[in-house]
């Protein structure tokens, strides 16, 4: 995700760039250890999240 | 005043608060606030177990606390305030920081930033999970093996403190890397090595550490992990294995961990104390090759923490003189501080006054650590208090106060306002007093023989009241950081406002507005000496740099960072799999019944096809330069088959192994053999999912005539390495035990 922010008054933009991306894979990988002490779908769930979280970060990159 | 206008103008921006924006943001400004604010919440949590545990130590025979939870506590608040909050602070100025000091506009890779960020927070959480989870962790903050093992320890709460730790690792770690290719590959022109900041010098030295330290400690994570979820052996004494193992491990990071603490605390002393004497730093080189000596020698002498283990008299005396030796650098350092207060005109702020504690308190600590240098003394006092108000005086006497040093310090750059000076006394006094109260007398109990990590002691003469003296100075310290704490509270809101230099510094952060405005400085600053702001050409009276281009934001990319960044972090790697390998070959004789089972010809044509991939990779490297696509993409589609094919070769070796009964949890030798192959398998498949995901993103660019960057060659790096670990790991494991 990325946001363009503020033009104000006719005044410079300043582009802000945004993403949940890399939280995403920090929860991903957090996850899918919590997953290896309580359940292996769990850890599924974290390793998906983060697989995701990977794509979507590498298509922002290749934008 | 063109460019402050400019940087006003945009200002709302920088500073728009919603929530999401705030989880969101790739600004390394925004990401070092995250980390120091998340670290001095840690720090709250980390201080009020210390806290609870003094008040039960303040008499004799307390009931208060239970032995388990006592336990608990100080493992938690040792393991809070290394991994959750002197680490994080420390990388929290670092984001902050550098970048700014560097004259760019943001660290090298925005988005590894932040996932680093949000690893600590979701780490952190993971860690602390454990309190509802079936209760936390009793073990320690170094956890011992095989007191760790499930045999010893049941319960989840190591398996919390291993995940969590290992989750906040690899942040760290990608913090650092990030941080090296920052500095290497993003110096504003004229920065060369020998005018940086001495705090980006020991920013560097540390990510160093950390690059080439934490990852023997993830290693070791990851083996105690299997052993407690997946039923492998390497800490099983029982079973086979060396009682020492983890102790090696563990110790490798954490001699270096020290140094990972208060090397930054160094850069910051070495910042302030200039400002506020008026006088150029004495001996900015010395300081600077000390910082790397330091480094280097905390890699040889991890075993002093093992001196009562039984090493040997050989290896104590090794240790022993390194650890001596280490002491020469880090008193270079102190009398670099000195000299330069030494005919100043010192300015006593209250930024002043935390480094000047810094100094003495440091020096007690530096000087009671080498005592523990020499084995004898050693051999008294190791488990006693002594080494608890030794820790303290290092840990808390110096990055502590280093850390409030710097608050006050660049408080008025982040916020636009300075911290309230006379609360800051106060906050400065009552820090002294209570630090010196609560950690000295530890020095005189460890003398009398009161162990640590005791939940209660007996009422022996003097325990009793140097105990309620020690936790009197804790509640001390408690009431220094509400008055810290209420300090920043009010002055966010009616500090008086800092220009963009109220100090009359040097570095490079002061040439821009406080706060900075998102893209940090309007035009590329340029450098010509140590002293960076008096080098810019200024606005009128603002210390900020003049009005260039204001319609673009400066953005000074490296097209090196890549490969950089991939060099740094292979060398991690480096370090990930000699933990691993080192387990191997200790525990490579114990099973040649198995050893003999391993197919060596078989793997040695697999391996051939991994080692062919590297061939394929760089023909395909060399058509995506000369812009072939259909030979750079049937190149890659090459390389990929070959990985595969290799993988094919350890899945169908792991089958037969475990067809045979020969499991991972059978013992050490096929324990090490399956962990070790393992983690490069998965190596592997990264590394074909990365060639993947890159080279089609490169073969698209390059097809739509866009540059294709470097990523291409970093991923490539990463590749070779691959297959170069394979040469050594088909070396111990295939030719050296299998034979």
């Amino acid at each position: 995700m990325q946001g363009s922010r503020s033009q104000r008054g006719g005044e410079p933009a300043i582009e802000v760039e945004l993403s949940i991306w890399p939280a995403a894979v920090a929860a991903g990988l957090a996850l899918a250890l919590f997953g290896v002490i309580t359940h292996p779908v769990i850890a599924l769930g974290g390793v998906a999240l983060g697989l995701v979280g990977i794509g979507r970060w590498v298509q922002e990159v290749a934008a | 005043m063109a460019a402050l206008g400019g940087l006003e103008r945009v200002g709302p921006v920088a500073r728009d608060s919603q929530l999401w924006s705030w989880v969101t943001t790739l600004d390394h400004k925004r990401i070092g606030l995250l980390y120091l604010g998340t670290s001095g919440v840690f720090f709250a949590v980390g201080g009020l177990e210390a806290l609870l545990m003094r008040i039960q130590l303040a008499r004799p025979e307390s009931g208060l606390v239970s032995p388990g939870a006592y336990n608990a506590l100080f493992t938690m608040h040792g393991t809070t305030m290394i991994f959750l909050v002197g680490m994080p602070v420390l990388f929290g100025f670092a984001n902050y920081l550098v970048p700014l000091m560097l004259g760019t506009n943001d660290m090298s890779f925005p988005r590894l930033n932040a996932m680093s960020f949000w690893l600590l927070v979701f780490g952190g959480g993971l860690l602390y999970f454990s309190f509802v989870a079936g209760g936390a962790p009793e073990t320690g903050w170094f956890s011992y093996a095989p007191l760790t093992e499930p045999s010893y320890t049941t319960g989840p709460g190591v398996d919390y403190w291993a995940a969590g730790l290992l989750v906040t690792s690899a942040g760290t770690i990608a913090t650092a890397v990030n941080l090296i290719t920052t500095i290497i590959t993003r110096r504003a022109p004229g920065l060369d090595w020998f005018r940086l900041p001495l705090f980006v010098w020991m920013v560097l030295i540390t990510s160093l550490l950390v690059v080439w330290a934490v990852p023997s400690l993830t290693g070791a994570q990851a083996m105690l992990l299997l052993d407690r979820t997946a039923g492998t052996r390497f800490f099983d004494v029982q079973g086979g294995a060396d009682a020492l193992l983890w102790q090696h491990l563990f110790w490798f990071f954490g001699h270096p961990e020290v140094y990972i603490l208060i090397l930054p605390a160094f850069g910051i002393i070495s910042e302030v104390i200039p400002v506020f004497a008026g006088k150029s730093l004495f001996g900015y080189r010395f300081l600077v090759f000390a910082g790397i000596a330091i480094a280097f020698l905390s890699f040889g002498v991890w075993a002093h923490h093992m001196f009562a283990a039984g090493l040997g008299d050989v290896v104590n005396g090794v240790f022993s003189v390194a650890s001596v030796v280490i002491a020469v650098p880090t008193g270079i350092k102190v009398f670099n501080w000195l000299a330069t207060m030494w005919g100043g005109r010192i300015r006593f702020t209250s930024a002043m006054l935390f480094a000047l504690g810094f100094v003495v308190m440091f020096v007690i600590g530096g000087i009671t650590g080498v005592q523990f240098a020499m084995v004898p003394v050693d051999q008294q006092l190791t488990d006693t208090y002594y080494v608890v108000g030794h820790l303290h005086y290092v840990l808390f006497g110096g990055t502590v106060l280093a850390v409030f040093a710097g608050t006050y310090f660049w408080f008025p750059k982040m916020t636009g306002r300075f911290l309230d000076e006379r609360l800051g006394r106060y906050h400065f006094w009552l820090t002294i007093a209570g630090a010196n109260l609560a950690f000295f007398p530890m020095h005189i109990l460890g003398l009398l023989g009161m162990p640590r990590r005791a939940y209660t002691y007996p009422d022996l003469a003097g325990w009793g009241l140097l105990n309620a003296l020690e936790t009197a100075g804790a509640v001390l310290m408690a009431v220094a950081l509400l008055v810290f704490g209420w300090n920043i509270v009010v002055s966010l809101r009616r500090g008086a406002v800092a220009g963009p230099n109220p100090w009359e510094a040097w570095t490079l952060e002061w040439a821009t507005t406080s706060p900075p405005p998102p893209q940090n400085f309007l035009v590329q600053p340029r450098v010509r000496s140590r002293r960076p702001v008096l080098d810019q050409p200024v606005a009128a009276g603002a210390g900020a740099v003049e009005a260039g281009d204001e319609s673009g934001a400066l953005d000074n990319r490296s097209p090196k960072d890549s490969i950089v960044g991939v060099l740094f972090f292979v060398s991690s790697e480096v370090i990930f799999f000699a933990a691993l390998i080192a387990a191997f070959a200790l525990y490579r004789s114990a099973d040649a019944v198995s050893a003999s089972r391993l197919d060596v010809m078989r793997t040695g044509l697999f391996s051939v096809a991994l080692f062919s991939s590297s061939a394929t990779l760089l023909i395909a490297g060399r058509a995506l330069r000369g812009q072939r696509q259909a030979a750079f993409r049937w190149w890659l589609a090459a390389t990929v088959l070959l990985g595969a094919i290799f993988l094919g070769g350890q899945a169908l070796e792991f089958r037969t192994l475990v067809g045979d009964g020969l499991t991972p949890s059978r013992n050490v030798f096929l324990s090490a053999f399956f962990t070790l192959t393992g983690f490069h398998a998965a190596h592997v498949v990264g590394g074909l999912v990365l060639l993947g995901t890159v080279g089609l993103v490169s073969s698209r660019r390059a097809g739509e005539g866009r540059p294709t960057g470097t990523a291409f060659e970093a991923a490539s790096a990463y590749w070779h390495f691959v297959d170069v670990v394979w040469v050594v790991i088909f070396t111990v494991v295939y030719l050296g035990s299998a034979s």
